[in-house]
């Protein structure tokens, strides 16, 4: 019996993998693991330790093998009907075809919204990712960070409750990655939002959460888990120079080198 | 942007002077070689005849370009909605798509007279001709193009709890476009070989009838001139293709 109380995410004696042929490849298994409402959860590993794969069964994407996985309190499934759940992925995936301002209103012109959907205006959400003025710009003339503040930009304008975030500024240069890890942090702040955040960078995942899980490959497994509530507050700020994120980002180093 | 500044008159300007200079010596150096006019009649005298039997080219070009354009809609559209079929049942694609692949390497030319066995002489057995021969590069454009949204986008569209129906039309649709008009550029001109070819097979009227009459006739300036006219036809329905293209992808540039 789960019971799910504050969290947002709940996994017990969670196995995930892929079925071929009758053959099941576990990824992750015999997973324990809770997210509590309203935290910023940074998730690294090395390739094929499943991080993605984690994300992909939230949204509900990839169905369980073995185990429990409540989102929300409810199965994924549920979870991705109310729309309680958005997905950032590491390119932007905005529609070629359509503007910035479409791009963002995708989530309302397909699937069902439910009466119970709060919806964000399109425009205000534009407006607090800097992206005012570019709303009729088709995404061939965006840069790579315009393109990616779109993508959470859509992520969040049914209001979800979990925001899971796939490598998401991966392909950007430091500068833009730093502008939008501050971006994020802002947004969480003013939303309350749960995020789950994947990177293969130490700063980024040290930056920003306030607790890192470090997933060890062959078989996926928790390997270490670093809680950052205490270092930096409920509002979860620090500055990259900070003796802290330094130390932690070592010990991030030496838990990836060693699993 | 500077670069092609400079090249673009270029672009226009070569392609204008090589064509006139195969005119020219067409011209010239044809009479002059001693090739008869019955065999390669020299630009002037095709030009000639389409002043002369404007009336008589005009009254077989229309019925060719509605063969063609007919064929055209029809093949390529039967071509769009089997596409549309197949990808959203796989079973019936991996029946009857091996069946489509070995009805296409049957010959135009073999399959032409079945056609007519079967549609008479009029002028639907020219449009189906013409739609047989548009209708397999697309269908098998379009399955690759409705194929084509990545696993990420199929995925957003996923999380967004989309229906089959919508993940069709805002997005595996979309998607196809460029896969399409790239097979309608070649359609554009194949419609016109498969209404031509359907002519000669059977037909009194029509830029193929007047081919086959004029080439048995000598008529050889008559035979050039409905040459330069298929042309014309494929080149106008290939630039129709390339105006829509422009204006639907007008997204990507």
């Amino acid at each position: 019996m789960v019971v799910d109380g504050d969290r947002a995410i709940t996994a017990r004696r969670l196995n995930l993998g892929y079925s071929n042929a009758g053959r099941h490849t576990a990824v992750l298994s015999n997973f324990d693991f809770d997210v509590p409402y309203g935290e910023f959860l940074s998730i690294i590993g090395p390739s094929g330790c499943g991080k993605s794969t984690l994300l992909r069964a939230i949204a509900d994407l990839l169905e369980p093998h073995e185990g429990t996985l409540h989102v929300m309190g409810g199965n994924p499934q549920d979870a991705r009907k109310q729309r309680l759940v958005s997905f950032v992925f590491q390119d932007s995936t905005l529609l070629p075809w359509r503007t910035v301002l479409e791009n963002v209103r995708l989530t309302e012109d397909v699937g069902k919204i439910t009466s119970t959907t709060v919806r964000r205006d399109a425009g205000e959400l534009l407006e607090m990712l800097g992206l005012k003025g570019l709303e009729s710009r088709y995404p061939a003339q965006l840069s790579g960070g315009q393109r990616q503040r779109v993508a959470i930009a859509r992520a969040l304008v049914t209001q979800p409750r979990i925001l899971l975030m796939d490598e998401p500024f991966g392909a950007l240069d430091e500068i833009t990655r730093d502008r939008l890890n501050d971006e994020l942090l802002k947004l969480w702040r003013t939303t309350g939002i749960t995020i789950l955040f994947v990177t293969h960078s130490i700063l980024e995942a040290a930056y920003l959460a306030q607790r890192v899980l470090v997933l060890g490959a062959n078989p996926g497994r928790i390997h270490a888990v670093h809680d950052l509530h205490a270092m930096k507050g409920s509002d979860n700020s620090c500055s990259r120079e900070d003796s802290n994120i330094i130390s932690i980002m070592r010990q991030l180093r030496s838990d990836l080198a060693s699993c | 942007m500077l670069r092609t500044e400079i090249v673009s008159p270029w672009n226009v300007l070569l392609p204008v002077a090589g064509t006139l200079s195969i005119i020219a010596a067409w011209q010239f150096l044809v009479p002059w070689a001693g090739v008869p006019s019955y065999i390669l009649p020299t630009p002037t005298e095709i030009a000639r005849i389409f002043n002369k039997e404007s009336a008589l080219l005009w009254s077989n070009f229309w019925p060719t370009v509605f063969e063609a354009l007919m064929g055209f809609l029809l093949g390529n559209g039967l071509a769009v909605l089997l596409a549309i079929v197949f990808v959203f049942n796989r079973y019936l694609q991996a029946a009857y798509f091996p069946v489509i692949l070995f009805l296409n390497t049957i010959p135009i030319l073999a399959l032409a007279p079945i056609i007519i066995l079967v549609f008479g002489l009029g002028i639907m057995p020219k449009i189906v001709i013409a739609a047989v021969i548009c209708f397999f590069p697309t269908l098998v454009n379009m399955i690759r193009g409705l194929e084509s949204p990545s696993t990420n986008e199929l995925e957003l569209f996923r999380v967004l709890s989309a229906s089959r129906l919508e993940t069709l039309y805002r997005l595996r649709l979309p998607r196809s476009l460029p896969f399409l008009f790239s097979s309608l550029r070649i359609a554009s001109a194949t419609a016109v070989i498969g209404a031509v070819v359907g002519e000669w097979i059977g037909s009194d009227k029509g830029l193929g009838a007047m081919i086959i009459q004029a080439t048995f006739n000598y008529q050889s300036g008559r035979l050039y001139a409905a040459i330069t006219l298929c042309s014309a036809l494929s080149i106008a329905l290939f630039l129709m293709v390339v105006a829509i293209e422009r204006k639907v992808l007008s997204y990507d540039r």
